[in-house]
């Protein structure tokens, strides 16, 4: 192993007056699903274009498979760019072939790869076709196929969901999860919350160009959420804000949102309400990445 | 190295597919050909044709010309049915010159006759000219023009011959002139004309299958990056291989697709010259050189496509930075006989040493004088390699920033920066 998948250090660009990523930096380690997330204009394709040495940056430093970005091998990284764009009057073999064959794989290979692949995501019909003559949503998936057709070390998606009905959806997702298994890298940006926690292990959050968080998503999480108990419950429950490991108590109709006080525990609180009142379901909230998104971006802009 | 010719295959198989490719292929030869066939045709009918007379109205003033004209004009009548001229004259034959003059111009303008002959009093022996009335379409009436001007001073010289007593044979005899042949030392042998002007016509031949392969195939270089960056494959193609590469990929492709054109032009002309006993008027060595200068000439321009095709979105905006240049090489395309006849002159020398002039100038050079100094060609590739290396260099800076640029296009002076900051 020769580094981290992908190490940015210090590194800022800007275009004319816009500064698009400042003094940004970040270890993805390998062999894991890392998320790019942040608003639109964050900043997150640039700097996916930086590691693909696609644009160079102003200051800093990248470095990909332990590589300076600028001489990095290609053919061990995959990329798709938010842009999406394929040759429309090439037939889908010859343009999976095309693609391949520029990372370096050899044909003989390709001739057995593709129709493996096209099967995988449901395009085995389309191979002999014109790509003009694919739906939207097979584009995508054949984008998609372009970019893993090497079987790269190292995978980065910008925006590799935005398009997608939830059936191909879910047969990018387990073909990135199937990728993560196998021991490689994924790097995918995203405004899409909800995508991003049901995939990564790691995230990077990043709004007008600068880190706002980056981490193992449980870290994140644990250090960004305020413990609270969703819990349903049957009687009168006017002493609950008497307690002492209770910091305030919020009704939202039936259910009861309990705050509780730094360092306390919820079993203990559970305890104290079994004692007194009926509980129906009890439960611990963990913040969800949108509520903690919201609330830094939030933060940051006041 | 494995990647660009990926990229040149490529390149070069979509584009030899194309229908466009196969007709511009075929079509140009043909179109020559037939634009030839055509134009013996259409001389043919004309000469064959049954055309109403043109009506010519002549006022005689002299008085001895009309009869011996009247006899010319049937034997031009005889000669040449396609054109046949009808005469006639006015009825009066007292006029004075200014009243033959008005009532001439008067039905020409009328339309009564096509065109209208006013011949002086003293046309045989005096200086004064034959008027000849017309309606401003000079174009149209040259041949008529030409013929009646051919008629009457004809007629003249019967008519003088007569009055000097002299024998127009014999004069027909003291004018007649000799025939000329061109013998080539080069060549030993007799040359026919048809070969003179063929062989003249191989140095402008030479030169213009250049500067299709330095100009013509290469707009197909800025269709295809403007596709390629308003379909967004561009930053696909980025993720596997550098700007350079795809740049590099791309000429490579075209320069062979225009290497095959001409190959496959050139072989055609080679083998009809050779069909005709004409193969000789091309000296083998020409051959090397012009694959030579075809070569580096063509991914110069190639170069200079591509970065201007990555700068731009549209090939309308393409054209203002394309159009000077292309016009550069109007220069020797325009200038060819000069040079042609000047192979040593100082002008010709340095164009054929400075790029973008040198390919076109030299191969002009090399096919009129085959001893051109061995140090002035080595020279003049030596100058274009070094500059075919430079404009790559260049490209590849403006290609590299350009390629990912949407929006109005640049000038040149934001051009200018990208090269000196990349």
């Amino acid at each position: 192993m020769d580094g981290e998948a992908l190490f940015i250090d210090e590194v800022s660009k800007s275009f004319g007056p816009v500064k698009a990523v400042k003094r940004l930096s970040a270890r993805i380690p390998r062999g894991c699903i890392y998320g790019f997330l942040g608003p639109n204009g964050a900043g997150k394709t640039t700097t996916l274009r930086m590691a693909m040495d696609i644009i160079r940056p102003d200051s800093g430093r990248i470095t990909v498979l332990g590589h300076p970005s600028t001489t990095h091998g290609r053919e061990r990284i995959g990329y798709m760019p938010e842009e999406r764009g394929l040759y429309r009057k090439m037939k889908v073999r010859a343009l999976l072939t095309y693609f391949g064959r520029l990372k370096g794989v050899d044909s003989r290979r390709l001739a057995g790869e593709i129709p493996r692949r096209l099967d995988e995501v449901g395009l085995s019909d389309w191979a002999d076709r014109r790509v003009e003559d694919l739906s939207r949503g097979m584009q995508q998936k054949l984008q998609f196929l372009v970019t893993v057709i090497s079987d790269p070390e190292f995978t980065i998606l910008d925006e590799p969901f935005s398009g997608l009905d939830p059936v191909n959806l879910e047969t990018i997702r387990d073909i990135m999860l199937r990728m993560r298994e196998e021991g490689r890298t994924v790097i995918f940006s995203t405004h899409m919350m909800e995508q991003a926690e049901r995939l990564c292990d790691s995230i990077l959050l990043i709004h007008r160009g600068e880190k706002i968080l980056d981490g193992p998503l449980d870290e994140v999480r644990a250090r960004y959420t305020t413990p609270t108990v969703r819990a349903e419950l049957e009687g009168d429950i006017s002493f609950v804000e008497g307690l002492p490991m209770v910091e305030r108590v919020e009704r939202d109709g039936a259910m009861t949102d309990i705050v509780l006080r730094e360092g306390a525990d919820s079993q203990e609180l559970l305890r104290a309400l079994v004692e007194r009142v009926r509980v129906r379901s009890f439960e611990e909230k963990r913040a969800s990445l949108h509520e903690i998104f919201v609330s830094l971006v939030k933060e940051n802009d006041g | 190295m494995g990647r660009i010719l990926t990229i040149a295959l490529r390149e070069y198989a979509e584009m030899v597919k194309t229908k466009t490719f196969i007709l511009s292929l075929l079509a140009t030869p043909l179109l020559i050909v037939g634009i030839g066939w055509i134009g013996t045709r259409i001389q043919h009918s004309v000469e064959k044709g049954s055309r109403p007379p043109e009506r010519v109205l002549v006022v005689d003033l002299e008085g001895d010309l009309l009869s011996g004209l009247r006899e010319k004009v049937e034997s031009h009548n005889r000669r040449t049915p396609g054109r046949r001229i009808g005469l006639e004259t006015l009825a009066a034959t007292d006029l004075d010159q200014e009243q033959a003059a008005s009532e001439v111009s008067r039905r020409v303008r009328e339309r009564q006759v096509g065109v209208g002959l006013v011949i002086p009093k003293d046309a045989i022996d005096g200086k004064q000219a034959i008027r000849y009335y017309g309606r401003g379409d000079a174009f149209q009436e040259l041949d008529l023009f030409q013929a009646l001007r051919g008629l009457v001073n004809d007629a003249l010289i019967d008519v003088r011959c007569e009055r000097l007593n002299m024998s127009r044979d014999l004069i027909d005899e003291i004018r007649r002139r000799a025939d000329f042949d061109r013998i080539d030392v080069t060549a030993g042998a007799k040359q026919s004309e048809g070969k003179m002007v063929m062989s003249m016509m191989v140095p402008f031949f030479f030169m213009f299958l250049l500067f299709m392969g330095m100009v013509g195939i290469n707009q197909h270089m800025l269709t295809s990056v403007i596709e390629e960056k308003n379909s967004r494959v561009v930053e696909v193609l980025l993720a596997s291989v550098s700007p350079f590469q795809l740049m590099a990929g791309k000429i490579a492709g075209l320069s062979a697709v225009g290497l095959t054109v001409t190959s496959i032009w050139g072989v055609a002309a080679l083998g009809s010259l050779a069909g005709f006993g004409l193969g000789d008027v091309i000296a083998p060595a020409a051959l090397v050189y012009f694959l030579a200068y075809y070569v580096l000439g063509s991914v110069f321009y190639s170069a200079v496509y591509a970065a201007v095709g990555a700068a731009c979105n549209t090939l309308k905006e393409a054209q203002p930075l394309i159009m000077p240049v292309t016009m550069v090489l109007v220069i020797p395309m325009a200038g060819w006989v000069f040079f042609a006849q000047n192979p040593t002159g100082p002008w010709s020398v340095a164009l054929s040493l400075i790029p973008p002039f040198s390919p076109l100038v030299m191969i002009v050079r090399l096919s009129v004088q085959p001893s051109v100094p061995f140090y002035q060609v080595f020279a003049s590739i030596l100058i274009l390699a070094a500059s075919v290396a430079g404009a790559m260099w260049v490209s590849a800076r403006v290609f590299r920033v350009g390629i990912l640029l949407y929006g109005k296009p640049p000038t040149p002076r934001e051009m200018l920066r990208w090269i000196r900051e990349s």
